[in-house]
């Protein structure tokens, strides 16, 4: 609906009229005989008001308190309101302006005076109610634009990952069960211990998705190594080691890609997701809650889907045994949290699991 | 009428012929309605019983009337009196006969064109 209508309030049948002679010509014009009436009439057509022009002394609810009103209500914001008031004191024109008026106007005013700024306040109103628009709009596009380009990212991601997988001879589920189960504990983590983590739903977003590249480091591991079917020499096993430190090098690399939060997110998981609780953990012997929760939440999860998985050089573990290596810590300590995390989420994370399942 | 005659009673008509688009009728039937307001008889009784907030109050609606209709002499003696008002005072005697004396000219002069149908917006 075209805002084109000047609303009048004024108790004044004088006032009324008058302005309805300014204006008549190039808008509609209501007029109202107090606050109440004003309000009951912008209750039923605000979408049509394009200003209002407001006495300020009116029986019932008087201009001043409906300016309040209407400011309070937030329609000031989009229909501007001009004060015309026998008034002249600069302490009245400065509550007025203060309560949400656009411009004060006193009495006797000059006819084309009060059109020009009217005039000029009606455009100034639609110009930036149109910009409003476009600004939303834009705002929208990029906000798609950015939802798009994650998207993307996040498939160039999950392509790199994959070539882990390949490598390694590992399922093809891998990744989506890593990324899966991730979002499954930092969402039990959060709900679990909201006041020490403050994992919000951002976050968790980018853990789930940079859990993927948790293994990226391999893609630097020799096949000879990577892929031996017995079982590793110390040196060979300390190669092995080196995907963490190699992985969070290749994630500087694909910065570009990365927002910083995701950026740090990934590092994290990429070089801590092998350290442990109790500080045995690699490369770092990072302890305790030094650990950074990204990785703490992906070397439960990492464990847990290895265990359950084939490996080349020994069968998948059943279920209830693999829970029972992580949770006595014969795979290494974590914590009493992700623990007791990981316990609570387990019937998810199987469910989760059993889609995947040949 | 000739304009001095304008001039003597306190009555602006080139601004109020701008204000009032050139529109005379309606112009006119505002004039003529002033003698009849109710604002001044009231003030007036609130100022002789020192009801001050109620006299500001009908006092400013009668110089917001006063001044669109380019009465600038009532609008003036009004303002003086609704300024002393606003203070929480009563106006003393000499702004009280000026606005009276101001608003009784008015009254008789606009009662006078209104007897002698005058056309005012050339």
């Amino acid at each position: 609906m075209e805002r084109d209508t000047v609303l009048v309030v004024d108790d004044e049948e004088q006032n009324r009229d008058l302005l309805n002679l300014i204006f008549e010509k190039d808008y509609k014009v209501a007029t109202c005989c107090n606050g109440k009436e004003a309000l009951e009439y912008l209750t039923k057509k605000h979408r049509s008001v394009a200003i209002i022009l407001l006495d300020l002394y009116m029986p019932v609810i008087d201009g001043m308190a409906l300016l309040k009103l209407l400011k309070m209500k937030g329609v000031t914001k989009y229909i501007p309101v001009i004060i015309i008031t026998a008034e002249q004191s600069p302490e009245k024109a400065i509550e007025c302006y203060d309560k949400g008026a656009v411009d004060f106007i006193p009495k006797p005013f000059v006819a084309v005076v009060v059109k020009g700024h009217v005039k000029n306040i009606i455009e100034l109103y639609r110009s930036k109610h149109e910009l409003e628009i476009i600004v939303n709009q834009q705002t929208k596009e990029i906000q798609e634009k950015n939802t798009e380009l994650h998207g993307y990212n996040d498939r160039i991601l999950e392509v790199m990952s994959s070539i882990v997988e390949f490598r390694n001879l590992e399922s093809g589920n891998h990744i989506k069960k890593i990324k899966g189960m991730t979002r499954i504990m930092a969402e039990t983590c959060n709900k679990l211990y909201p006041d020490v983590y403050h994992l919000t739903p951002e976050t968790i977003e980018i853990m789930e998705s940079s859990s993927a590249l948790h293994d990226i480091g391999k893609i630097a591991i020799s096949d000879t190594i990577l892929l031996k079917p017995g079982r590793l020499t110390a040196d060979e096993f300390e190669v092995i080691k080196s995907h963490t430190t190699l992985g969070c090098e290749i994630i500087k690399v694909i910065e570009e890609l990365q927002s910083k939060n995701y950026l740090e997110i990934s590092y994290n998981i990429c070089r801590h997701h092998h350290e442990r609780y109790d500080g045995k953990g690699y490369p770092d012997n990072l302890e305790g809650e030094d650990i950074p929760i990204e990785a703490q939440l992906v070397s439960i999860v990492d464990a847990y889907e290895s265990l359950i998985g084939d490996r080349v050089y020994r069968d998948a573990y059943d279920k209830d045994k693999a829970f029972d290596i992580i949770m006595t810590g014969e795979c290494g300590v974590f914590s009493e949290r992700m623990l007791n995390c990981f316990s609570k989420a387990r019937p998810i994370i199987d469910a989760f699991c059993s889609k995947f399942d040949d | 009428m000739e304009d001095r005659d304008y001039i003597e009673a306190g009555l602006d008509i080139s601004s109020a012929e701008e204000r009032f688009m050139r529109n005379e009728t309606i112009y006119l039937k505002h004039l003529y309605k002033f003698p009849y307001n109710q604002n001044y008889e009231r003030g007036m009784q609130m100022i002789r019983e020192d009801n001050v907030l109620g006299a500001f109050e009908e006092l400013h609606s009668l110089k917001g009337i006063a001044s669109n209709l380019s009465l600038v002499r009532v609008q003036s003696t009004c303002s003086d009196v609704v300024e002393m008002l606003r203070k929480g005072k009563l106006p003393v005697q000499e702004q009280i006969i000026n606005f009276q004396d101001a608003y009784d000219a008015a009254v008789q002069f606009i009662g006078r064109m209104e007897k002698e149908q005058v056309h005012v917006f050339d």
